[in-house]
């Protein structure tokens, strides 16, 4: 990606529509989970036994594609030293980048639409809060990725935010719940 | 690099969303279609997350379900009290939907505020100062639980009003921060305790009718929880 040295200043508007649009989901999905009154249950997925054993597994599957986009994202801008991004890096990151993202959909839903934006401890406060602003990030990063002439750093800090927000959100619910309740399927 | 990929990503996200969304909204009783829509066509919500409508004291096996507004909008509050085994301590655990609280009190200086998950029957509470595991169904809830590094095993039963759990968390006049909690047990007794900046003490009686109680000469009103 290639910046408009001469006009530093004029780049970072580009991100400006993301940014709204960012806001918009981010906003959107918070106040849909405050105002839906939790209905305390929803479509579960089989095989498991209860739909927190299978958001907790979903969303660390999300989590692993997650890791697979740091890693990828740092051999992509040499940022490994001694690792020469191969030519398939590119598409690696963007199909891990999806598969994080597609995982992450269905496990939102169930947490807006089941339980909603909860604030009655701090680690829900917490996780509640993390989940609206990761869509929301996402949504930057993905709008942000259509953009020409974005500052250098942009997309680093763009997805690098994403990648923090997803840790957060499984560190508040899934790690949670493995030394809380157990590993259990 | 393709560059309508990432919308095409945010939008297949977005359509997956809605259509999980709306694919739990069919499953779901709602709260006007809920008569038409037996439960069993939503093949694979979690029997033990529903609310069961058996728990309302009215019995009316005459129609299937037909759960009242509130009943189904809000996933309902159960609330189950008793001492522990041995009688050393109360506990009060209020399960709502998937997530439950609990309170663990020995009436004097040992007390735990706890929070958790309640689901397939199972619960799992921490706290600061204690933790709670154990089972539970529509008529009671059993396991052990932990306040202040004392262990006591439990098997309670589901109450009504006005037994339960109270709190009460502010600043009171002086300064004082209290937390009190009280535990309204079916014989009439009550367990409280209250912790006035950090420390914990034995907490005033409670006047369950009118919700009031007196700590350090300032009326306050606890509210039952759930």
């Amino acid at each position: 990606m290639t910046t408009q040295q001469t006009l530093p200043d004029r780049t970072v508007p580009l991100l400006l529509v993301p940014l709204l649009a960012g806001s918009v989901v981010a906003l959107v999905l918070g106040v849909y989970g405050g105002l839906h009154t939790p209905t305390g249950i929803a479509v579960n997925l089989a095989g498991f036994s209860g739909p927190l054993e299978a958001k907790v597994w979903v969303a660390s599957a999300a989590l692993f594609f997650g890791l697979v986009q740091l890693v990828s994202a740092l051999v992509m801008y040499g940022k490994v030293p001694g690792v020469a991004p191969p030519t398939w890096i590119g598409p690696l990151h963007r199909w891990s980048g999806r598969a994080a993202f597609l995982l992450a959909v269905p496990v939102a839903v169930h947490c807006l639409y089941a339980v909603g934006f909860q604030t009655f401890s701090a680690r829900v406060f917490v996780h509640s809060l993390l989940g609206c602003l990761f869509f929301g990030a996402f949504t930057v990063k993905m709008l942000g990725l259509r953009r020409d002439g974005l500052p250098n750093w942009a997309l680093p800090v763009l997805g690098g935010t994403v990648f923090a927000l997803l840790v957060g959100l499984w560190w508040t619910s899934s790690l949670w719940f493995f030394t809380t309740i157990g590993v259990r399927f | 690099m393709a560059r309508n990929g990432p919308l095409y990503t945010l939008l297949s996200g977005g359509v997956l969303g809605v259509g999980l969304l709306v694919a739990a909204m069919v499953a779901t009783p709602d709260e006007t279609a809920a008569d038409k829509e037996p439960l069993a066509e939503a093949t694979e919500t979690q029997p033990a997350e529903t609310p069961d409508p058996t728990l309302e004291p009215t019995p009316e096996p005459t129609t299937e379900p037909a759960p009242s507004p509130t009943e189904t909008e809000t996933a309902q509050a159960v609330t189950y009290v008793g001492y522990v085994d041995g009688g050393g301590a109360s506990v009060a655990v209020i399960v709502t939907g998937d997530e439950a609280i609990a309170y663990l009190c020995d009436g004097n200086a040992v007390e735990a505020w706890l929070d958790g998950s309640a689901v397939d029957g199972q619960l799992g509470l921490t706290g600061e100062r204690g933790s709670l595991t154990g089972d539970f169904d529509d008529l009671q809830a059993s396991g052990q639980a932990t306040a202040d590094d004392q262990s006591w095993t439990f098997t309670i039963d589901v109450v009504e009003p006005p037994e339960g759990l109270y709190r009460f968390a502010d600043t009171i006049a002086g300064g004082a921060e209290v937390v009190g909690g009280w535990i309204v047990l079916p014989d009439g007794t009550q367990v409280g305790a209250l912790n006035v900046d950090g420390q914990t003490q034995p907490a005033p009686a409670l006047d369950v009718e009118n919700g009031r109680a007196t700590v350090n000469g300032t009326v306050v009103t606890p509210e039952r929880l759930g």
